[in-house]
């Protein structure tokens, strides 16, 4: 087999092709799906979308409380949920989730609205 | 004096768990004196009832399902279910969106049979030839998860066309990824011309014409064995515009499907040159209604491992009614139980099984 | 998609003009129609589609085309197993085990008020 002798031989004299992960990490390429986010809570209208179009059923919409979920063990990254919002409220971005120890859920809460300016005072009537 | 016939057979387990296996297969060897007579089948190790979870789902959102069937080829299942769905709503989808389905799939042609080879050499004791293939893989991997966003769940595919473009740029780099594996598979051509791995493929498990077409066999399975059937030749999605045709092979053994499946990698190759050459500008994807209205078609498209088969029925809501899928290994199942039967040795039995390209998971869905 | 119509007793006869002409068996789709069965048998013959459809009631016995096509017999027991379909010769246990919910792919009965 001479061309397998000569790709065994290199090799033996070119550093490994594997990444001792987890110390070092590969930067993911841009444009991937790694994880889905509510990238701008604060234009969301809670109008489940999103949730309803999920095909594993990972979001958690709570207009009560104005706060969103995501289960990261549910998640397919398949993206209906980015291409379906009609605020564009969600984004996907390349880096995946982090593995977790126990069940729990992503939370994303809509930041409180600063309070509408009062209006300006009116000069006081003086009678003559 | 009367004559007993006396049964010599004992029974070995081909167990799941099997190094060379991919996936869970159970067979049921019956051996007389090392020699394997019969063998049956036993499955259901990964059955998820993925079948009936296609009527649960609306059916827009159901190519995030299909494409979980199965890893290596998850692209043609979602090809077949949007053709499926397509011709039961009469919609035909923009040509830049068929060029860009057929570049996908030849990608994904391209990684899974440089997978098969590494899996090959594993089978017969060729452990640096396996970690080679796969390194030369990673190129394939790291180009699909440039062009779609994900190594293995390319949600490229939607009912209407395709979601994502291919830039000028990226198609450049896809262009230059040809040449460069062009380089890489003559660099290691060393297994269709080895004489070890000629000794231990030729010969062994030989599945006559007659057999092939009786039993079953789809795919590089049945290509080998001198019938030149290959549903790209229907010219859907954008194979019409392109020129190839078949590779067969008249040996009728494991060596023929190697041989073809070696030689369906420069086809892929050429396939996807044409196609770029070839791209048309507009449009990638067109609206859908938001109910499938009643009827029902079979859509038919060329997976790496044969035919895969998707039958789609709707019935009015947005519900379908019945998605039947059936996958290549499927079909190549029953092949495999002919050609054990044929008195092989028993260390043949792997490469047998192997050389039919095993998806089990497919298989049970 | 066409379809010729078939019946228990003209199954096996078309099997047999099919294998003639040098036909491959595809698959045999099943389907729940409701109140009763349909099997729709596809086969390929050069690369164009022949389909046979057969409906049969839910507790009708149908003859088995795998002593003509041996690679239908694995179709036949799968479904034997989802769709409690009876056909001659052929036993379920295939993809299901014992403790598995039974003949899951049936639709649910509609409640008649």
């Amino acid at each position: 087999m001479p061309g397998m002798n000569k790709i065994v031989l290199s090799n033996l004299f070119k550093k490994p092709a594997t990444r001792r992960y987890p110390f070092e990490k590969r930067t993911p390429f841009e444009g991937g799906r790694g994880r889905m986010v509510f990238a701008r809570m604060e234009d969301c209208i809670f109008c489940n979308i999103c949730a309803r179009n999920c095909p594993s059923k990972a979001i958690m919409i709570d207009k009560a409380s104005k706060t969103n979920t995501v289960d990261s063990l549910r998640c397919v990254l398949c993206g209906y949920c980015a291409d379906t919002c009609p605020k564009y409220v969600i984004d996907m971005v390349p880096q995946h989730y982090e593995p977790i120890y126990t069940h729990s859920v992503i939370a994303f809460k809509q930041p409180e609205k600063p309070p509408a300016p009062l209006p300006p005072k009116e000069p006081e009537k003086t009678t003559a | 004096m009367h004559d007993e016939v006396v049964d010599r057979s004992s029974s070995i387990t081909f167990g799941p768990q099997h190094p060379v296996f991919p996936e869970p297969i159970q067979f049921k060897l019956k051996v007389v004196d090392e020699r394997v007579v019969g063998a049956t089948p036993v499955l259901g190790y990964v059955h998820r009832g993925i079948e009936k979870a296609f009527e649960l789902n609306d059916y827009k959102v159901n190519p995030a399902l299909s494409a979980k069937i199965c890893g290596i080829c998850s692209s043609p299942h979602t090809t077949a279910y949007c053709r499926g769905v397509e011709a039961v709503l009469g919609i035909d989808i923009p040509p830049r969106a068929k060029y860009l389905r057929l570049i996908l799939n030849e990608l994904n042609r391209l990684h899974s049979h440089v997978l098969w080879f590494g899996l090959l050499g594993d089978a017969v004791g060729f452990e640096s030839y396996f970690m080679q293939t796969w390194n030369y893989r990673e190129k394939i991997m790291d180009m699909l998860e440039r062009m779609s966003g994900h190594r293995v769940y390319y949600a490229f595919n939607a009912v209407g066309g395709v979601r994502r473009d291919l830039s000028p740029a990226l198609a450049k780099e896809v262009e230059g990824l040809m040449g460069k594996l062009e380089e890489d598979f003559s660099s290691i051509e060393d297994v269709v011309k080895d004489y070890s791995v000629k000794k231990r493929t030729q010969k062994v498990g030989v599945l006559t014409t007659k057999e092939a077409k009786v039993t079953g066999a789809v795919g590089p399975t049945l290509r080998a064995s001198d019938v030149a059937a290959d549903l790209r030749m229907t010219g859907y999605d954008a194979y019409a515009d392109v020129k190839f045709s078949p590779i067969t092979a008249t040996s009728c053994d494991t060596y023929g499907r190697a041989v073809v499946r070696w030689k369906e990698l420069s086809q892929s190759i050429d396939l996807i040159r044409q196609a770029l050459s070839k791209l048309p500008a507009g449009e990638i994807s067109v609206k859908v209604p938001p109910v499938v209205k009643p009827g029902e078609c079979v859509s038919r498209v060329e997976a790496p491992r044969g035919e895969l088969f998707y039958y789609v029925k709707g019935n009015g809501t947005k519900n379908l009614e019945r998605c039947k899928v059936r996958t290549p290994t499927f079909a190549n199942v029953w092949p495999a139980v002919a050609m054990l039967s044929k008195g092989c040795e028993i260390a043949d039995v792997a490469v047998i099984v192997l050389s039919i390209d095993p998806c089990i998971s497919c298989t049970e869905r | 998609m066409d379809s010729i119509a078939v019946t228990k007793e003209t199954l096996i006869t078309e099997a047999k003009a099919l294998l003639g002409k040098e036909a491959r068996f595809a698959i045999a789709t099943c389907v729940d129609l409701g109140d009763k069965l349909e099997m729709i048998y596809h086969f390929d013959d050069h690369l164009k589609l022949v389909n046979l459809r057969l409906h049969f009631g839910y507790d009708e016995t149908i003859p088995s085309i795998s002593g003509i096509y041996p690679a239908a017999r694995l179709i036949e027991m799968e479904v034997t197993d989802l769709f409690g379909a009876k056909i001659e010769g052929i036993q379920g246990g295939f993809l299901l085990s014992e403790d598995s919910p039974k003949m899951p792919m049936r639709k649910p009965k509609k409640e008649v008020k």
